[in-house]
Parts: structure tokens; C-alpha cells; sequence
């Protein structure tokens, strides 16, 4: 599947797999990460809108943009000019929180995933 | 020529593509924590146009900008100058993304006090307070 808000449940399949378990191998404690720079939105109250502390970058939207970086944490901080760590703390947390990260990213969509 | 507004959803680096298009596109100045409606009038007031992915809130405070006033009779309420809501689910890229926001750009549709959304049927489309 290439394209759809699915993609960020099933990005193993959806042939990166090799990129995702090289993350997963560089964190070594998500709970550590998290804690460091993982915080509430003060304005948006909720585990779905938690956002990188310090930048103000809410977790949902680094994950919604890790498709179109071919799920590379390390394009994903460029691309958004955060540290490498920040972006493998809010992959950290969208890996235990993966059902509301994905709600409240289908929240913004104009309409239901689908293929374009 | 307009000025693109980039709340903190965007990657900074849609405002390099769109300087590469001609464009000019400013990534908030604003403190990390500041909130929503402080993006919007801070575009509005100086015309920039502001693009964000976050679709939920900013129709809300779309629709507040638009029927406040009316309902309050409050005149000379300023027009914003467009909130532009590119997708996420549609792996777009960076550049993918600044070639939309220059084709609506170059389209002449009308931007102000208008929120456009991404439709897979019919591109950019206005959308409506229901």
C-alpha cells in the first residue's frame, strides 16, 4: 500500500521494514527518550497532541510526514530541523501510542484514505 | 506575490521549495508554545497565507473568524488571507507540496478567507463551516 493513513500502522509492509528495525536498534531506552523530549501541548490537552518539547512539533505530524521520507528518522529530522533524537522519541511514543496518533491524524484528512 | 505562512506541523524544508518557486514562505517566528489563533492572526494580519497540516483545528478557528463578526455585527473585521491545509496521507514531499501551494497560487482562485483542503477527486477544495 502506498498511499493512505494505513500506511503508518502497517509501514513494516509497506517496505520499511529494514529502515524501522535499524531505528529501533539505535533506541536503546524509549522511556528515557520520551521523558526527555516527549511533553504536553498545553493548548491541546490529551495524549493525541503531544508535541516535541522545546520546538512545539506535535508527534502526530512527524508521523505523518515519516512516509513521505521513506520512513528514514534521519530525513525526518532534517527535514523538520530537529535533533535525531527528538524525532526517535516521538517515533518512540507513536510506537505505544499508535492508535491515537493515527485518530488524530485522521482527524485533519479532508477525507477517508485513500489511493490518490 | 504571496507570502506563505508555515505554522510548526510543516517541514521547514517546504519553505526552501517554495523559496526555490519564487515564493515567499516564512516558518513561524512565533514561540513554540504559542497557540493556534496566535498563527492565524499573525498571518492575517500582516497577509500572509498560512499552511498547516493540522485540518482539525484551524477549521474551527476558520469558522470563528468567519461568523463571529457577522453574528456580532462588529464591522471592518479583517479578511485573512487563506489557510491552506496540504495532506499527510498522501505522501506528499516537500517539493510535492510546494508545487500544490504555487498551483493554487497560480490559479487565481480566491485565497482570502478561505480554507482549502486536499479532495483525491477534486484537488484543492473550499471548505465550508457545515
Amino acid at each position: 500500500m502506498r498511499d493512505g493513513g494505513a500506511i503508518l500502522g502497517t509501514h513494516p509492509a509497506a517496505g520499511a521494514t529494514l529502515l524501522w528495525r535499524r531505528w529501533e536498534r539505535r533506541t536503546v531506552n524509549r522511556a528515557e527518550l520520551i521523558a526527555r523530549y516527549i511533553e504536553p501541548d498545553p493548548w491541546h490537552p490529551g495524549p493525541a497532541d503531544v508535541q516535541v518539547r522545546g520546538y512545539g512539533v506535535p508527534v502526530w505530524a512527524l508521523v505523518g510526514h515519516l512516509p513521505a521520507v521513506d520512513y528514514n528518522p534521519e530525513q525526518l529530522a532534517r527535514a523538520y530541523d530537529l535533533p535525531l533524537e527528538a524525532v526517535e522519541a516521538a517515533l518512540a511514543y507513536y510506537e505505544a501510542n499508535r492508535a491515537l496518533i493515527d485518530g488524530r491524524l485522521a482527524a485533519n484528512a479532508a477525507e477517508p484514505a485513500c489511493a490518490e | 506575490m504571496v507570502t506563505f505562512y508555515l505554522d510548526r506541523k510543516l517541514a521547514v524544508r517546504v519553505a526552501d521549495a517554495l523559496h526555490r518557486r519564487g515564493h515567499q514562505a516564512v516558518r513561524t517566528p512565533l514561540a513554540p508554545a504559542s497557540p493556534d489563533y496566535a498563527h492565524l492572526l499573525f498571518a492575517a494580519l500582516r497577509g500572509w497565507i498560512l499552511v498547516t497540516h493540522n485540518g482539525r483545528d484551524f477549521k474551527l478557528l476558520h469558522g470563528a473568524w468567519q461568523t463571529w463578526p457577522v453574528a456580532l455585527n462588529v464591522g471592518g473585521w479583517p479578511r485573512h488571507a487563506g489557510i491552506v491545509v496540504p495532506p499527510q496521507h498522501l505522501r506528499w514531499t516537500e517539493e510535492r507540496t510546494a508545487d500544490e501551494l504555487d498551483a493554487l497560487v497560480a490559479s487565481g482562485r480566491r485565497l482570502a478567507d478561505t480554507l482549502y483542503e486536499w479532495r483525491a477527486s477534486a484537488g484543492w477544495t473550499p471548505w465550508m463551516p457545515p
